[in-house]
């Protein structure tokens, strides 16, 4: 069949990406924040071999269809935003039911036709299956009815709901680790139901201020944005609703990605096999190879690194464009330089018969970031301040040095030490150390 | 290469120590006050200045790339001062870097910039220019402290 070629071809293209994400997965979502509903990493790997199978048989549209029910049913039951879930969960249902598609309604025909059988063995979820082929005929943008039936169904079962939330939650996670037959038709699906999400929580989780890379705490925006991504690939013709969200994914993923579109294609990236320990996502429209991947991580170190740098030099704030940064960069880092060159030779100018007074440079300099005092004291015994210090005296204490009320003390024995023995010079060198 | 596990987007920054600095760098500065009372301003001030990058690097640290260039250098020169007589090493020519990386002016300020790559380098700059700025600042501090008295 046609079809099932394409199918094919897909599945061995997503098989690298089952893979992947199932490693990635089982490591990944250990640290993910569980309020978005991290699976067990037990789950994905039992997902994993599934997929496994599944792509080393292509053909086979039934076993491709198991796993992806497996994986559908069989992940955590972690789950906090039902919300969140439940429009998931609407993709997913629409997954497995079809939907308008042209292209994915004889996919998930068939994909449903297959699911069946495989799923009469969780009895519990036939009622969730007459609900969500009830949901096959609405359109993708009206997720919003879609949610009220839904939401009444959930009172009666709430395990098998709640897991079906999380599984819903876990087909976002685990990007569909399934078939793409079922899935390339659902991705656009999920695409409505990410987008409704998406523009639902857009206070919340909005991907579109979050750059999609490494693993972060809300990676459900990426799963969102690739598998927009994925169904663009998959699907070649689509609904008007499908191109306005996918021009809506578009706009999110512009917004979030760097200024670096990639003219690559989704599928060229998708035959490369991604690292299985680099859990980054590919933004739409990015190539997913290894290397590009690696250096938008390298790129955006780099631009973090730059951000703090612009914080730590005065006035870069207002230039824009790594060029004029670095220059700026150079500059501060050499009139500081020329600063130090200076004050060195002031120093050395200085009558050296003059008593340093340490406590007023150790207070002075000390607390120059420190801004008011506070309740707390701290007494450094027996040294006598001059009045206008007191308040830098609990501004001392202030700062939570706890151990710096003494280095005043030790500070003025050791130097006074230094200056007036010759040979004394180790001792309070000692004495210092002892505190370090 | 291999991402770490728990991703850092930002790692935490610890600034230099400052109270291991003011001791370190005023410790030294009265040890040149006590030794080299009766040479030139201008030798002092070199050897404060050395001072002051010394006690920055012994503050910051050996975990900073950085501060070991910068202690290797001062041992180096120190060694070979001693050591090897005055021998001047030929002087480079320095040409402003057209055709080189745009990072070419930092890695030569910053210490031990030239072995890194430019996200490390980037990383070096800002833990040298904290450093360099507190120094600084206590340098201004104890300039101020002695007051218009002083020479």
């Amino acid at each position: 069949m046609d079809m099932h070629g394409k199918d094919g071809c897909n599945s061995l293209k997503n098989e690298d990406n089952l893979e992947y994400n199932h490693s990635g997965n089982s490591s990944d979502w250990q640290q993910c924040n569980p309020s978005i509903g991290c699976s067990d990493s037990g789950n994905p790997s039992a997902t994993v071999s599934q997929g496994n199978q599944i792509g080393s048989t292509p053909c086979s549209s039934i076993s491709m269809a198991d796993p992806f029910s497996a994986g559908l049913w069989n992940l955590s039951t972690e789950s906090t935003s039902l919300d969140l879930c439940k429009d998931k969960l609407q993709g997913s249902s629409n997954q497995i039911t079809g939907n308008s598609m042209p292209i994915g309604g004889t996919l998930l025909q068939t994909g449903s036709g297959v699911l069946h059988p495989s799923l009469s063995h969780f009895p519990s979820d036939s009622a969730f299956i007459e609900r969500a082929a009830r949901f096959s005929c609405f359109d993708g943008s009206d997720l919003g009815g879609l949610m009220n039936p839904y939401s009444a169904a959930q009172s009666q079962s709430p395990h098998s709901s709640a897991s079906r939330e999380s599984s819903g939650a876990q087909i976002q996670k685990n990007e569909i680790n399934m078939m793409e037959a079922v899935r390339g038709a659902s991705l656009s699906t999920t695409d409505h139901g990410s987008k409704e999400k998406d523009n639902s929580h857009a206070a919340g989780n909005s991907s579109s201020t979050l750059p999609a890379a490494m693993k972060r705490k809300r990676p459900s925006e990426d799963m969102a944005l690739d598998q927009a991504k994925v169904a663009s690939q998959i699907s070649g013709e689509m609904d008007d609703d499908n191109m306005e969200l996918e021009k809506k994914a578009e706009q999110n993923s512009s917004t979030a990605a760097t200024s670096t579109p990639r003219g690559k294609q989704v599928k060229d990236g998708n035959e490369s096999s991604k690292e299985d320990f680099i859990h980054i996502r590919a933004r739409r429209g990015q190539a997913t190879n290894s290397h590009s991947l690696a250096e938008r991580v390298r790129r955006e170190k780099i631009n973090e690194r730059m951000k703090l740098l612009q914080d730590l030099v005065p006035g870069c704030s207002k230039v824009t464009g790594k060029a004029l940064m670095l220059d700026e960069i150079i500059n501060y880092v050499q009139s500081l330089q020329q600063q130090v060159e200076f004050l060195s030779m002031k120093l050395a100018a200085i009558n050296p018969r003059l008593d340093i007074d340490v406590e007023a440079v150790l207070s002075k300099y000390l607390l120059q970031t420190c801004t008011g005092p506070s309740a707390a004291m701290g007494s450094s015994s027996g040294i006598v301040r001059p009045p206008p210090l007191h308040p830098s005296q609990q501004g001392l204490a202030q700062a939570g040095l706890s151990g710096m009320v003494n280095l005043p003390d030790l500070f003025r024995r050791s130097i006074n030490a230094q200056m007036t023995a010759s040979q004394g010079y180790k001792e309070p060198k000692m004495q210092v150390y002892s505190l370090f | 290469w291999r991402a770490p596990p728990g991703t850092r987007t930002l790692t935490p920054r610890f600034g230099p120590s400052k109270p291991m600095l003011a001791f370190r760098f005023l410790r030294a500065l009265t040890l040149v006050h006590r030794t080299a009372a009766n040479s030139s301003n201008a030798a002092r001030s070199r050897r404060i200045q050395r001072a002051a990058f010394a006690s920055m690097a012994y503050s910051a640290g050996p975990r900073r790339a950085w501060s070991r260039a910068l202690l290797c250098r001062l041992h180096f020169h120190r060694a070979r001062r001693r050591c090897a007589g005055r021998r001047r090493a030929a002087g480079v020519p320095r040409r402003p870097s057209t055709t080189g990386s745009p990072a070419d002016g930092l890695r030569r300020l910053v210490p031990g910039g030239t072995g890194m790559d430019y996200c490390g380098l980037l990383e070096e700059t800002a833990d040298y220019i904290r450093c360099l700025s507190e120094q600084v600042k206590l340098m201004q501090s104890i300039v101020d402290s002695v007051g218009p008295g002083g020479r």
